[in-house]
């Protein structure tokens, strides 16, 4: 079992590591599929979807859900491009 | 079957009343299946032992479940997207969520906040390298205090569990919003407030985040 002390160093040193991002994980689902399909069609983010990019990054639900997205998305592409 | 609908279509479909309603949500759940099926099967290691049967009978689950969830927020659709990239949204993150409960479900925020009391360990045993020079075990010490201070003056005890429970053992925010009885959005909000409020009070007492990581870190 880790010491509180250890837990205390770990805890500091962890969180002043992560980025962070002014964005909640609502706003961040609510635009999240636009930034899906312009992932999977090629397409650069505006400053709008970069911001959801940067929450994406630094939220792991998000991020684990987003990832999901883009792979559905993918494998549909991919199978209305070879059908 | 109609898979080539536009967004208008989806809505009007899905709003409208018998047979074309009853269509739309059968393409619908097909689509939504088929996506969870694929995402269930292909990118979730953790489920690598489970039988296609029960990968099938899962992505079913979940895609009523998402279903449900599309059909109560149909307004809220906004048409920034095609309506099926959307569901599918909505879908996946229901399959997500209920999977992240179900696996963290003895998981005990109260138990977090009973372990890591234990004040035997030197700072030298804390990473596991060499025996820090005394001045820099003072010094680290005299840090770790302040730190403390500081978390006690920012955070409440819940707060820190649920600060060392996302970010030292990794539980997802909304495992950690329902024992805190909030949601994912408001807990998000309250670590971000809580990080930016320890941050100012560190820097206060003269640990910068430079320092602190200079300190600590190999």
């Amino acid at each position: 079992m880790k010491s509180r002390e250890q837990r205390t160093t770990e805890l500091i040193t962890k969180m002043l590591k992560k980025h962070e991002s002014g964005m909640d994980c609502s706003t961040c689902s609510e635009k999240m599929q636009c930034l899906a399909e312009l992932k999977v069609n090629g397409g650069t983010p505006d400053e709008r979807l970069a911001a959801v990019q940067r929450h994406i990054e630094c939220c792991g639900c998000c991020a684990m859900e987003f990832k999901a997205l883009v792979a559905i998305l993918q494998m549909e592409h991919d199978a209305e491009g070879a059908s | 079957m109609n898979p080539q609908r536009t967004n208008e279509a989806w809505l009007s479909d899905l709003r409208a009343e018998g047979d074309v309603r009853e269509t739309a949500i059968a393409d619908l759940r097909a689509r939504l299946q088929r996506g969870l099926h694929f995402y269930l099967s292909h990118e979730r290691s953790d489920l690598a032992d489970r039988t296609n049967e029960e990968l099938t009978q899962m992505a079913e689950d979940f895609a009523q479940e998402g279903l449900l969830r599309v059909l109560e927020n149909l307004d809220s659709f906004r048409g920034d997207s095609m309506f099926t990239t959307w569901a599918t949204k909505v879908a996946v993150r229901v399959a997500i969520s209920e999977m992240r409960r179900a696996r963290y479900r003895d998981f005990s925020l109260e138990a977090l906040t009973e372990n890591g009391d234990g004040k035997d360990l030197n700072l030298s045993m804390i990473n596991g390298s060499p025996p820090d020079r005394p001045e820099v075990a003072t010094e680290k010490q005299e840090a770790i205090e302040k730190i403390e201070h500081a978390i006690q003056a920012v955070l409440t005890p819940r707060q820190r569990a649920a600060m060392e429970a996302l970010i030292l053992e990794g539980v997802p925010l909304e495992v950690v919003a329902d024992r805190l009885g909030t949601n994912r959005n408001a807990l998000y909000k309250l670590v971000f407030d809580a990080r930016r409020k320890l941050r100012l009070h560190l820097s206060e007492q003269g640990l910068s985040p430079e320092y602190i990581l200079d300190l600590f870190e190999d």
